[in-house]
């Protein structure tokens, strides 16, 4: 998914939504999509006050099912999967929620600096940033991870500058197109400071069509982080991450032990699905105030 | 026309920006590669006679000029491992990578465009609203765990494709299919469900468009009216995006490579870069943004083609 997302946002073309159905049933879905989140983030923070084995500790049987005596089984070290799926989801969230701030942050203030200031800045910026979104993000992670070690900080800085040239690009068009309001004139002729123009009457209207982006942007990190374990470029062991969790089962899903690499997988599939529906809602209730066109 | 030049010149610039940023970040990677090809045992003359046969003392920038006027000619040095020609490599692993990437490029347009048009033809009809479900589904599904499940479904259980075993096009072209069939699907679930979604809101907004109320007012068939008058206005973010999808798709197949074991060029990356041999990686990075730079071209020409306006700005 991330490969295609970026290109969405790359060109721009954020398709209006004509879902169809009626809007309690969209009300529904965004009401599960967060009730999920919530569970998820719940369960990652009690984990370690609640009665369930250390992640790390085989529990004895190997390789048991699903909803017998352990609620989802474990795996091929006799690992619990119920507790090793909220500990890895501690780190997994941690990786998305950091990578995503530090690029929204860093991102939308140089968007924000181009398209106030233009000029040679925004040629410099918007250079940069159309550069990296032709980079292949891959080798970025790959060689930075091979020069520092796989680790979780390695990971964050090296999704967060992948994040980066989009939320450029998206806090620059907004900036744009916000610079042209009538508010942002009225300021200027008070006699406002450039700061003021930019902190207290752009940057409040940019922030929420830029923030609906920044959940499709941590859901894609889930994913990526999860591609990495497959390239052995994840989070090491003995930490699990959901991503280690599925590339680590592989090989018992050939051996029919599915549950293994379906359980973690479903979590990571209904994470992902939570967010995008989210983002996609936040897009909706965003429309009223999104400025035309976003390239 | 000269908006095509400037294009191309963008273009270019980017080709040589990401090929020397490449080269400059490789020289960052530590390891020395002498041990890569006499192995750990080497003594410190050996090591320093490779430095010199291989000139890795040279400053990046001497290097990448001559890895450029190299490349040219279609030299891309000698890999680091095995002593190989890398072009050789990069002849058998490229079509393999390829057939990867257009055959799941045809799949998801395939679908974005019966879909769209028959959910624009009917909207909000049954196809319509199960196609952008499904798609909303496809495009929160990560790549891997749908290879992951397509191959415990149809691989191990039904026995209906091979897992792992890729059969070269030239031996077999049925069991090529077959090997490619699962990680074809594996890849275009992504980008199908994205095409769908952004092709079926633009055929929308063409729809409301007064010559398709007059295209009706003829009498014109509803198929004839949605290939013919909406389709092609309607294609340009797909086109633009499925330029870009398929650019990033080229170096973007490592994982699917790596789960069914295909022996393409994101392979050829990963191990390159696992083993240190950063001539290797130079050479794939530097195919992929060729392709990056070709397939962008030919999107620009593709609009010339879809609004003859373009060109004549």
């Amino acid at each position: 998914m991330t490969i295609v997302e970026g290109a969405v946002q790359a060109i721009g073309a954020t398709p209006d939504e004509e879902e169809p159905g009626p809007k309690a049933r969209r009300r529904i879905a965004r009401l599960l999509a967060l009730a999920w989140l919530a569970l998820v983030s719940v369960l990652a923070l009690v984990i370690p006050l609640l009665p369930a084995p250390k992640p790390g500790v085989s529990v004895g049987k190997i390789a048991a099912s699903p909803f017998g005596h352990y609620l989802l089984g474990t795996d091929q070290l006799g690992r619990d999967i119920f507790s090793r799926v909220c500990w890895g989801a501690r780190i997994s969230i941690e990786v998305a929620a950091l990578s995503t701030v530090i690029a929204f942050v860093v991102g939308v203030g140089l968007g924000l600096l181009a398209g106030y200031f233009r000029g040679f800045l925004e040629t410099v910026i918007g250079g940069i940033a159309d550069l990296s979104l032709a980079f292949p993000g891959l080798v970025l992670l790959l060689v930075l991870t091979s020069i520092r070690g796989a680790s979780a900080h390695i990971l964050i800085i090296a999704l967060a500058i992948l994040l980066t040239p989009t939320f450029v690009r998206l806090g620059r068009a907004n900036t744009l197109a916000f610079m042209q309001r009538e508010f942002v004139l009225a300021a200027r002729s008070l006699g406002a400071r450039h700061r003021r123009i930019m902190l207290r009457e752009v940057l409040p209207n940019v922030l929420p069509s830029v923030s609906v982006y920044a959940l499709t942007a941590a859901a894609s990190v889930f994913v990526v982080e999860g591609s990495l374990s497959f390239l052995g470029l994840g989070i090491p062991p003995p930490t699990p991450s959901w991503g280690s969790m599925i590339a680590g089962g592989q090989q018992e899903l050939l051996q029919h032990h599915p549950h293994m690499v379906l359980v973690p997988s479903v979590v990571l599939f209904l994470t992902v699905l939570s967010l995008n529906v989210l983002g996609n809602s936040r897009q909706e209730a965003g429309d009223r105030s999104r400025p035309v066109g976003s390239l | 026309m000269k908006y095509l030049l400037r294009r191309l010149g963008y273009l270019l610039v980017v080709l040589f920006a990401v090929t020397f940023l490449v080269s400059v970040m490789m020289d960052f990677i530590p390891g020395e590669p002498a041990y890569v090809i006499i192995g750990e045992n080497a003594t410190p003359a050996q090591i320093a006679q490779v430095h010199k046969e291989l000139r890795l003392d040279d400053p990046v920038v001497t290097k990448y000029v001559r890895w450029v006027g190299n490349a040219l000619h279609g030299d891309f040095g000698r890999s680091f491992r095995g002593n190989q020609p890398i072009s050789k490599q990069l002849k058998q692993r490229l079509p393999v990578t390829l057939e990867l990437v257009i055959l799941s490029q045809v799949v998801a347009l395939g679908f974005a465009f019966i879909m769209a048009s028959y959910g624009s033809y009917k909207p909000k009809g049954v196809v319509d609203g199960g196609a952008t479900f499904l798609s909303f589904g496809m495009i929160s599904t990560p790549q891997f765990v749908l290879a992951l499940v397509l191959m415990y479904i149809f691989g191990v259980k039904l026995h209906w494709f091979p897992v792992s075993n890729f059969t070269h096009i030239t031996k077999s072209l049925s069991g090529n299919l077959k090997s490619v069939a699962l990680p074809v699907l594996a890849i275009s679930a992504d980008p199908a469900g994205v095409y769908q979604r952004v092709l079926r809101s633009d055929m929308g907004r063409t729809l409301r468009e007064d010559y398709i109320t007059m295209a009706q007012a003829k009498g014109l068939s509803p198929g004839r009216i949605l290939v013919r008058h909406g389709l092609r206005p309607s294609l340009f973010s797909t086109t633009t995006l499925a330029g870009i999808t398929t650019a990033r798709l080229i170096g973007g197949s490592v994982i699917i490579e790596t789960i069914f074991s295909l022996p393409g060029i994101g392979q050829m990356l990963i191990q390159a870069i696992n083993g240190h041999d950063y001539i290797a990686v130079q050479a794939v990075v530097g195919v992929v943004a060729v392709g990056y730079v070709v397939i962008n071209t030919l999107v620009d020409l593709l609009y010339g083609v879809l609004d003859p306006r373009v060109l004549a700005k």
